[in-house]
């Protein structure tokens, strides 16, 4: 058993600044003597709030001083920093040979993909997230795509788990690589996409190994693992073989 | 001086009056409280009581007890289904173009109102799961005794073997000294295009140090069955030999042969003088990497099912293929680069699209048809 550890994802630690975006609009915020306040979300570290108004003031209210709901709001509204990375644990399986080296069935080579997502800013996030993992293949035939895997795992960061979750696939992948008649057939790992939500479904932070499969990330969730693909994650069919004769 | 008792009766002489008035107040007001009572009292009224009549004596039927015998079996019986034909002319089928590349339009997984092969499970072999109107596969490896204990046989022994079961009435108890898999697959058709043999024993779950290839048997039973009249013949291509019975009758016998080996050289090998084609066009055409030979006519009355087994073996190669198809009497088909027709599969329910992505991967285009041509089932 090999454990092979790949850090090919973009830390979306931008995306910190996309929630912004999100509350980079004027909201209503109550104080917990009754007071509402309306101001958009500038920052919100440790203890302290800032908002800005429509006046284009800088009020900094103490976190405390907010309703229960909307101290809620606020620490959705500031998600921790992400680092997500894919991993996977791979063995090679090969089968007995049978009465001729050509009846033997070809190698395979068998794998658990996982994800680890560490939190890479300070302070604590009370909130449950939800990771969602696709793992992305390609046929040897052709160039078509295909889902290996799919899998979403709801977990929390916290001081217990050093907040990092370490997260992998029960699914067993097995990618074939053989010639039959002439052609090559089987399939190979091409890359992955994984993204994180907090507990309304909003993406908090996301890796990736190609754009386009983050680009095309609504289509992809509507895809069942088997199936095949084009850049657009579009369903298609499989790259058929040519005639024999 | 005047004493205690004196004043005392003084009192008692002054407050005489005003009690007597009180009193006379009180006396007043309860006789006034009396006389509204007794002008005021509100009168119920009787509702009619309901008196039932009386019962009449009739005579009751003695009832015999039924005498109803529990029946041993544990399934239900089938029920008599009542087809009513249309009245609507039905338009010839048409040919359609077979799809490449395009993911939509067609079936994608459970689809419509027609009860689809759940996708868990499903390989080109079959799935796991019946539908009811499939034909069931059982897997025997002859490369490994009763009790899984590896003990191979030469290709003659293979042959022999192969021929005795076609002769002797397809009676699997000629395998029972062999392993047989626990597992069985349930297909809707016969569309296995050329890949690895070793991938048989896989789909029907035999323990991996047992997954080789070649000198297996696949004996698939279940019925045929068609809504109305229908003569149609099978078209088979076989790697490495695949017969069908219709109602005990052989129907057809293919084994491989193509361009690059020399004729139809293993089939009198494999089935004797049993079967031989008495149509000029086959063994002229290539489906898939083999040769197909073309079956008897079979005429089938509408919903009337008969009795259907398909046996399929393979050599010790590396490849295996089947591809069944169907030639509806009377039907024109588009011509394949081979000059032979792009016939549709036989199948007896619609190829779902989780089921066509796994034939494509590999089998040539415009060389057979998924998804046209009748669908054997009696509804």
């Amino acid at each position: 058993m090999k454990a092979i550890g790949y850090r090919l994802s973009i830390i979306l630690a931008a995306y910190g600044a996309c929630t912004f975006d999100a509350a980079s609009q004027l909201q209503a915020w109550t104080l917990t003597n009754g007071e509402v306040v309306e101001g958009e979300l500038v920052n919100f570290f440790g203890d302290n709030v800032s908002l800005k108004t429509r006046e284009g003031r800088t009020l900094q209210i103490p976190f405390l001083r907010f309703t229960e709901e909307d101290r809620t709001r606020l620490e959705l509204e500031n998600p921790p920093k992400l680092d997500i990375s894919l991993t996977s644990v791979s063995e090679k399986k090969n089968f007995p040979a049978g009465p001729r080296p050509e009846t033997q069935r070809p190698p395979e080579q068998r794998v658990h993909y996982g994800v680890t997502v560490k939190q890479t800013s300070t302070g604590s996030y009370h909130h449950e997230l939800t990771l969602d993992m696709f793992i992305i293949g390609q046929e040897r035939l052709g160039d078509r795509f295909l889902l290996l895997d799919h899998q979403q795992a709801p977990f929390r960061l916290d001081a217990q788990n050093r907040r990092i979750f370490d997260f992998r696939s029960n699914r067993e992948v097995g990618l074939k690589n053989f010639t039959i008649s002439g052609f090559t057939r089987g399939e190979k790992y091409f890359g992955y996409l994984a993204i994180v939500t907090d507990a309304r479904g909003k993406i908090v932070a996301a890796g990736y190994s190609h754009e386009w499969l983050w680009n095309n990330v609504e289509e992809l969730k509507m895809r069942g693992i088997g199936n095949f693909m084009d850049e657009s994650c579009k369903r298609v069919f499989p790259t058929r073989p040519k005639p024999f004769f | 001086m005047e004493s205690p008792i004196d004043k005392a009766s003084h009192r008692i002489a002054t407050g005489a009056p005003s009690g007597f008035v009180v009193s006379l107040l009180v006396h007043a007001a309860a006789f006034l409280l009396a006389g509204l009572l007794v002008v005021f009292t509100v009168v119920q009224k009787q509702e009619p009581k309901f008196v039932p009549p009386k019962a009449v004596d009739r005579p009751k039927m003695q009832l015999k007890r039924p005498q109803v015998k529990p029946s041993k079996s544990a399934r239900p019986r089938p029920s008599n289904r009542i087809v009513v034909k249309s009245q609507i002319s039905t338009l010839p089928d048409i040919q359609l173009p077979e799809l490449g590349g395009i993911g939509d339009g067609l079936t994608d997984g459970l689809g419509g109102l027609e009860l689809m092969p759940d996708m868990e499970g499903v390989n080109i072999y079959g799935s796991n799961r019946s539908i009811g109107n499939d034909l069931e596969g059982v897997y025997y490896d002859l490369k490994f005794t009763r009790s899984g204990v590896y003990n191979p046989m030469s290709d003659d022994e293979w042959r022999i073997l192969f021929n005795k079961f076609i002769r002797n009435d397809w009676n699997p108890g000629i395998f029972s000294k062999f392993y047989r898999s626990p597992n069985k697959l349930y297909t809707t058709c016969f569309l296995l295009p050329s890949t690895v043999s070793a991938m048989a024993p896989a789909a029907f779950g035999m323990p991996e140090e047992m997954s080789s290839g070649g000198h297996w048997i696949i004996h698939y039973k279940g019925k045929l069955v068609y809504k109305e009249k229908i003569t149609f013949r099978f078209w088979v291509s076989a790697d490495d030999s695949l017969a069908i019975r219709v109602d005990k009758n052989l129907v057809v016998a293919a084994s491989a042969s193509n361009p690059a080996s020399n004729g139809n050289v293993r089939a009198p090998k494999m089935f004797g003088s049993i079967w031989e084609s008495s149509s000029m066009d086959s063994d002229k055409y290539v489906i898939g990497q083999w040769y197909g030979v073309v079956g008897d006519w079979i005429t089938l009355e509408p919903g009337v099912p008969r009795d259907m087994e398909v046996v399929a073996t393979d050599n010790l190669h590396e490849a295996a293929q089947f591809i069944v198809a169907v030639e509806v009497q009377g039907e024109e088909y588009p011509r394949s680069k081979y000059g032979g027709p792009i016939l549709p599969i036989f199948k007896t329910a619609e190829i779902t699209r989780d089921h066509l992505d796994e034939i494509y991967r590999y089998l040539p285009d415009n060389e057979i048809c998924c998804t046209n041509g009748p669908v054997f089932r009696d509804y």
